[in-house]
């Protein structure tokens, strides 16, 4: 029985496309591969920003469903998204780098034995940058040739994410019993979780919230999160074990660039499995990659009126420029 | 006579001297803060009524106008609904309106906050997590008497500092006994919040 291996990727909302490419690539380096439009909503874009080329475990992504409205923080969903930073030098250098952008973000402060902050975007949308001066485990990804940011300082990957619940006995049950995880250590409401020693790339904060409102899931809260499986046999064991567990599921869906299956865990809460290949590569050339508007197969026929319902944006290639 | 016609959920306790109005916030349902009534009195009845606007399928107690500012016909409209409502369905679940304390988060603690300024609601003390002032009071009537607990996060970026001030001033312009909570987060509510207002609420009972 193959395991799972850490953190994949992270999907989230936000209210505007252009602004979050400028967010990620411009504040935070990271490198768009991937611009496409959500399957079952054509006027909804996808972007996916990882590192260099595309590792799982680096990559965040967004919908900006147009209507939505901007979500409210609360209990029963993934309330903040963890990135990894290489060392506490590199950490507090992005606590000035924050500080001159005009980022809303927290003083650095020290919790299971790493130091970290906290980070707002635009939309509200709640972040955090830990340290991995003192990890262990997997190791992150690589440099995105063209980023902004010093290589010594650069985002090295996703890191630990909280997920806020009033059950933590039941996702307890479903981390330990079904995922892997286990339960390393406790500060007052927070329970860290880790898979297999794998340090910041695999690990979730668990925040016991009893009383707080639900999550409203509009622009500046997170869809849902997505841990690693080796490939798509991995994968099939795994349904198996997810329904066997008696979760609500998806069953087998091809996402294209991997593939993967989804399930809930508990009330708002929404994972996904997912394999690390095939990649985001197959389909365009690096340099076309995040430029070119990528369409499956089934949609190409109407490119033209789906770019005419999309505000365009990252145009013309600046990689390398 | 008018009828009940509010959604409204209620949870019946022993302290019957002391119930609970949840008013909840934006896109939240009857139900949303009874955890948090519970928390500030285990034993409270509590009703919820929910807001009867729906904005892009989020609930609210009044309406935006089309420049997204606060449609203000709405807000004094429905705040007389919600109000009337109140009292009709306390009265059936043979609960004294006068008895109440309004229990309101962010949407809701607006237009319990508003009710106290401006209209004449049967309750006479608040405990409102993260309200703002909807509007510039200029008459102030005489709320002696009443009693308001209000919390605000210094990085709110829904409610200013200025405005969370100004909701204040106004408050104490109306004679309302007024106390603060502050946190430098922004429009989450925290533990120390939550602690914090239950304190006041045992001590102002």
């Amino acid at each position: 029985m193959t395991e799972l291996i850490g953190l994949h990727h992270l999907t989230a909302i936000t209210s505007n496309a252009p602004k979050i490419f400028k967010f990620m690539t411009e504040v935070l380096g990271l490198h768009l591969i991937k611009k496409t439009v959500n399957q079952d909503d054509v006027s909804t874009y996808h972007l996916y920003f990882t590192d260099d080329l595309g590792k799982a475990g680096t990559d965040i992504t967004f919908f900006d469903f147009p209507g939505i409205p901007k979500g409210k923080q609360g209990k029963n969903g993934i309330t903040r998204i963890g990135f990894r930073v290489p060392n506490d030098l590199a950490l507090e250098w992005w606590a000035r780098r924050f500080a001159d952008l005009r980022i809303e973000h927290t003083p650095i402060a020290s919790r299971f034995g790493a130091k970290y902050l906290y980070f707002y975007d635009f939309d509200d949308q709640q972040y955090q940058l830990v340290s991995d001066e003192y990890n262990h485990g997997l190791g992150g990804g690589d440099y995105y040739r063209y980023s902004p940011i010093p290589e010594e300082y650069a985002i090295v990957g996703l890191g630990p994410t909280f997920v806020t619940v009033n059950y933590l006995d039941k996702m307890d049950k479903v981390l330990t019993e079904l995922m892997g995880f286990e339960k390393i250590d406790r500060k007052d409401d927070l329970y860290l979780y880790e898979l297999h020693q794998n340090g910041h790339g695999a690990q979730v904060i668990i925040e016991d919230s009893q009383i707080m409102p639900d999550q409203f899931q509009g622009y500046g809260t997170v869809h849902h999160l997505a841990f690693a499986l080796e490939d798509e046999d991995a994968l099939h064991e795994w349904i198996k074990k997810v329904k066997e567990f008696n979760l609500p599921d998806s069953g087998f869906v091809d996402r294209f660039y991997f593939k993967s299956e989804y399930f809930r865990p508990g009330n708002g809460v929404l994972f996904e499995l997912a394999t690390n290949g095939p990649g985001f590569l197959l389909d365009e050339t690096y340099e076309e990659a995040g430029v070119h508007l990528e369409l499956p197969p089934f949609l190409e026929a109407k490119r033209a009126e789906i770019e005419a319902n999309l505000v365009p944006f990252n145009t013309e290639s600046r990689k390398g420029k | 006579m008018t009828e009940i016609n509010a959604n409204y959920f209620f949870q019946d306790g022993p302290d019957r001297k002391h119930p609970f109005l949840m008013l909840h916030g934006t896109g939240g349902t009857e139900r949303e803060l009874l955890p948090m009534a519970q928390f500030v009195n285990a034993d409270s009845p509590a009703i919820g009524i929910r807001g009867r606007i729906s904005e892009q399928g989020m609930t609210r107690y009044f309406l935006h106008n089309e420049e997204g500012g606060f449609d203000l016909d709405s807000l004094s409209k429905e705040t007389d609904w919600l109000l009337e409502q109140f009292e009709l369905i306390a009265k059936k679940l043979k609960l004294k309106p006068e008895d109440f304390t309004v229990l309101g988060y962010s949407n809701g603690a607006n237009v319990a906050a508003y009710s106290l300024l401006e209209k004449q609601p049967k309750f006479k003390k608040a405990i409102l997590y993260h309200p703002m002032a909807l509007k510039a009071t200029d008459k102030f009537l005489d709320k002696s008497g009443d009693k308001a607990w209000l919390s605000h996060g210094d990085k709110d970026p829904i409610c200013s500092i200025d405005n969370f001030g100004a909701l204040t001033s106004f408050l104490e312009a109306s004679k309302v006994d007024v106390t603060v909570f502050n946190h430098p987060e922004k429009h989450n509510i925290t533990r120390d919040e939550m602690v914090n207002s239950k304190k006041w609420y045992e001590k102002n009972l």
